[in-house]
């Protein structure tokens, strides 16, 4: 009986996910289309008028190198974001000082200013630096990396914070108590628990990462084109044929990395503390 | 003695014609080139890879229009720029020299000038492609609307047309040419455009193109009938089955107008003979006329130019896309753009957008 | 025991104060000067950009724009993906987290190319367009693309995916038992969602909320490309102002300003939560 009225709701999850996947599913469909001579390969075929895989075959190198360094960027901006967030997170929970309010806003700081604002001011400032002598930041690795990790950061502190809130401190007394020494709690007792948390955040920061757009405009160089910007100016000018194909490969890579996952830690866990709940 | 005088020489000659000279005319030099994105990169170093390497040249592409390259010259601020080659437009190029942003280019280490009219270049920049702004229209849809050709820029803002004309967005350079060209048809000018902006305000667009990617997509689709768009998109377009025909409308007197692309080398650089070397190639007969074979753009050479008028592509009922023959490009219109206030247009522009009817 | 924790907080803070006071320092110190054209700036102190960034109806109108497209949407999204996420909570975990998998990966497909895909289902002999005209709703074709509506449509699509992530992960705090609870002292299901569920999860939501506001608010992609040039938000007026005008005081003074509105919405919005938690 109870089945019979889960209906409605399973429907409207089916519809969801079908409005979401809709524009992914033409451009795979798009992707094998085999296409016409060279002056027409610049707009997309759906549905597909044949089976191809002539553009999987014909992706420009300097394609895969911009995917190869956005993949790079993204773990480096994810690892960097765990070090800062990972006591970030630990200093918010557990510790007790006036002004934690407070500390936990800014932490949350750059999630609400706009996107485009943190651009520009990034952009600014680095040229204010190089301007004074330093190093070039603007169109840099470095560069990037730091507008990344200032937008991903958030996320990693509320991922591990929201882990760590759920997790009884008592279980770590009743350790302290029954002889265990500091180190061997946090390591055996602690941060078991808030892996999750930890993962979640990994996998938020690297998402962020990967997928930034309006920063990386901004940001990027001649040499340091992370790969959301070579789809967005493909886009916005002359179309590159091969990128359907390209983000067909990158959407069945991020399937293999999602499986990774529910292997290593599994979804549920992961979900259960994704986010910013406080 | 004499023998000596006359035997040096000789083995000069013998040792500059020998293997040992044939070395690379460049020592392993990478040239940064800023041209427009896409497919067209991929032409260009088609085309010109075995001959740069030959010279010992490394080519390195950025695509982007000329605006974005002066949008980054300028925010480099003053600063060392990485890109040592720059695509440069009509509308732009009184920017590029206001900020200093050129360097002076060695005419004569270009020899494949002699091939273009004086007109295509000057001590800072030279032509590398040309094309035709105009009108763009699909034949079947305005048939069956009932509605005739249209012959002028202002003919787009017929209301049997609302909802379906594409106007070219202003951060390219062909978003000037049709507000010009509807300030001409209503008695304005360079200086005095807000009649093609006042017309621009009450007109019901489907949207500003800014990619030939979404411009053939929308046309392909059926949303859009008719653009103020370059004609050799026209060619692209047909190409792809879609069954247009371009117009040149007749602005102050002429008929048609033509805007080129240009590049220019950027101030400073250490390879300046390296991307001379390129400027040269890249004006070279088998470049253009494979730009012209496969974008359709027009070449800005005499000798290709003589060679494509018999390669004309036409529209369904025979017509050519492109006006090819000398005599007629000469006399197209080519706005003067030192005339324009570029801050006060983009204002303009952008509150005669905001005025649109939805 | 509880201060040394306070401790670790120190380089992270002390991180996060430097880059985000630095950046907004050297930006609104650029929205003082004047901009005399090509990148050069004026040395005098001036409020030129300010006044013209707020009294200028183009930017009021874009202003407005922004508003009603973040707030429409966020909300637009919310009763879409609340009962998704709500459904995935109460469903096998075996199949809710296959769904999640699906919506997380569908976020890696990079926004630019996910649009150009919506552009042909929204085009006017698309799939969208052919079904309300079978439904009858609509004579000609839809013009969805360079129209609010289309634009409402584009971030729709990029918000839901994040949302649903962000929802499920409120709602999961939430547990069963409660439910089974009230529902055992008589209230039907609609009250229990109602009276319980949902006052439960106010301040998740409204977090969730939020933050997609301010995503919205920052976001020029999505409306660049399927506003067509038309639909002139405020971000996609400030990246104009750079890369059009290379107005770089006036576009820090637009950014400015939009920052300021961003923030008290933000803090309104909390504080109203915080009153209402206190109340309640």
């Amino acid at each position: 009986m109870r089945r019979w009225r889960a209906l409605p709701g399973y429907a409207w999850v089916g519809f969801v996910v079908a409005f979401i996947y809709a524009p992914i599913l033409v451009v795979i469909g798009a992707s094998v289309d085999p296409g016409y001579r060279i002056s027409t390969r610049s707009y997309l075929v759906f549905p597909p008028t044949g089976f191809s895989l002539r553009w999987y075959a014909s992706i420009p190198s300097s394609f895969w190198q911009s995917l190869w360094f956005s993949l790079e960027l993204a773990a480096i901006v994810a690892a960097a974001a765990l070090l800062i967030g990972l006591p970030a997170a630990f200093g918010l929970v557990r510790g007790r000082f006036p002004g934690r309010f407070a500390v936990d806003a800014l932490f949350r700081a750059p999630l609400q200013i706009p996107v485009i604002v943190t651009g520009v001011a990034f952009l600014q400032s680095f040229y204010f630096i190089a301007s004074l002598g330093g190093p070039a930041l603007q169109g840099s690795l470095a560069g990037l990396f730091l507008g990344h990790l200032f937008l991903a950061t958030p996320y990693t502190i509320g991922s591990i914070a929201a882990s760590l809130q759920r997790f009884n401190p008592r279980l770590e007394e009743a350790a302290l108590t029954l002889g265990a020494s500091r180190l061997r709690v946090m390591w055996r007792v602690t941060l078991p628990m808030v892996m999750p948390g930890i993962y979640g955040g990994l996998l938020y920061a690297f998402l962020v990462s990967f997928t930034e757009v309006t920063i990386s405009v901004f940001l990027a160089g001649t040499s340091t084109k992370p790969f959301p910007v070579m789809i967005f100016e493909s886009v916005t000018s002359d179309m590159e044929p091969s990128v359907p194909a390209l983000s067909t490969i990158v959407f069945l890579g991020s399937m293999l990395l999602i499986y990774a996952m529910q292997r290593l830690v599994g979804m549920e866990a992961l979900l259960r503390s994704g986010g910013n709940s406080t | 003695m004499i023998g000596l005088r006359i035997l040096a020489p000789l083995f000069a000659v013998l040792l500059a014609a020998s293997p040992a000279a044939a070395q690379k005319k460049f020592d392993n030099v990478t040239v940064t080139i800023g041209i427009i994105g896409g497919p067209w990169i991929d032409r260009v170093n088609a085309e010109l890879k075995d001959e740069m390497a030959a010279a010992g040249i490394t080519m390195k592409f950025v695509g982007g229009t000329a605006q974005d390259f002066l949008a980054k010259l300028i925010a480099a601020h003053g600063q060392k720029f990485d890109i040592d080659v720059v695509e440069i437009d009509d509308t732009s190029y009184a920017d590029f020299r206001r900020g200093n942003f050129l360097a002076k280019l060695n005419l004569a280490d270009i020899p494949n000038l002699s091939d273009l009219d004086h007109s295509m270049y000057d001590d800072y920049k030279v032509a590398y492609w040309a094309s035709e702004p105009g009108i763009v229209y699909n034949v079947d849809k305005l048939k069956a609307a009932g509605v005739a050709p249209p012959q002028h820029y202002s003919d787009l803002a017929n209301p049997a047309l609302a909802g379906h004309v594409m106007l070219s967005d202003i951060n390219n350079y062909t978003g000037y040419y049709e507000i010009l060209g509807m300030a001409y048809e209503h008695g304005g000018s360079e200086s005095n455009p807000q009649p093609g902006f006042d017309l621009m305000s009450h007109m019901k667009l489907q949207s500003f193109g800014s990619s030939v990617a979404t411009e053939i997509q929308l046309f392909k689709t059926g949303d859009v009938w008719a653009a103020a768009i370059p004609a050799h998109i026209g060619v692209r377009m047909f190409d792809a089955d879609i069954n247009v025909a371009a117009v040149h409308p007749v602005i102050d007197g002429h008929k048609g107008a033509t805007a080129h692309g240009y590049l220019g080398i950027t101030q400073n650089r250490d390879n300046q003979a390296a991307a001379e070397f390129f400027i040269n190639a890249i004006i070279a007969p088998h470049l253009q006329e494979r730009l012209y074979t496969e974008a359709a753009t027009i070449p800005i050479n005499n000798s290709s130019m003589a060679k494509v008028v018999n390669q004309v592509r036409v529209d369904a009922s025979g017509t050519p896309f492109l006006q090819l023959k000398p005599e007629v490009v000469a006399q197209t219109w080519v706005p003067d753009f030192s005339k324009v206030d570029k801050r006060n247009w983009v204002r303009q522009w952008q509150r005669a957008v905001a005025a649109q009817p939805q | 025991m509880t201060a040394r924790w306070g401790l670790f907080l120190l380089p992270p803070l002390a991180l996060t104060l430097l880059m985000l006071g630095f950046t907004q320092f050297i930006f609104l110190k650029s929205s003082v000067f004047a901009d005399l054209g090509l990148g050069e700036t004026g040395t005098a102190f001036t409020l030129e950009n300010y006044i013209e960034a707020v009294t200028d109806p183009l930017y009021l109108n874009g202003m407005k724009l922004t508003l009603e497209l973040a707030i429409g949407v966020v909300a637009l999204t919310l009763v879409m993906t609340y009962p998704v996420a709500y459904v995935l909570t109460r469903m096998p975990a075996r199949t809710a987290s296959l769904l999640l998998a699906a919506i997380v990966c569908s976020s890696f497909v990079s926004v630019a190319i996910k649009i150009l895909g919506m552009v042909i289902i929204f085009a006017g002999d698309g799939l969208v367009s052919r079904f309300f005209r079978w439904l009858g709703v609509i004579e000609t074709s839809m013009q969805l693309l360079g129209t609010m509506t289309g634009v409402v449509f584009g971030y729709l699509h990029l918000a839901i995916g994040f949302m649903v992530m962000m929802l499920f992960s409120v709602l999961q705090t939430i547990p069963v038992k409660l439910e089974e609870a009230a529902q055992i002292h008589g209230a039907s299901r609609l009250r229990v969602f109602w009276r319980v569920i949902i006052p439960l999860s106010l301040p998740g939501v409204l977090n969730a909320a939020l933050i997609q506001f301010n995503l919205l608010m920052g976001a020029f992609v999505t409306a660049t490309i399927l506003g067509g040039g038309k639909v002139l938000t405020f971000p996609v007026l400030i990246q104009r102002t750079l890369v059009m005008f290379n107005d770089y005081g006036l576009a820090s003074a637009l950014s400015a300003v939009l920052l300021v509105i961003v923030l008290i919405i933000n803090i309104a919005a909390t504080a109203a939560v915080t009153r209402r938690r206190v109340a309640a």
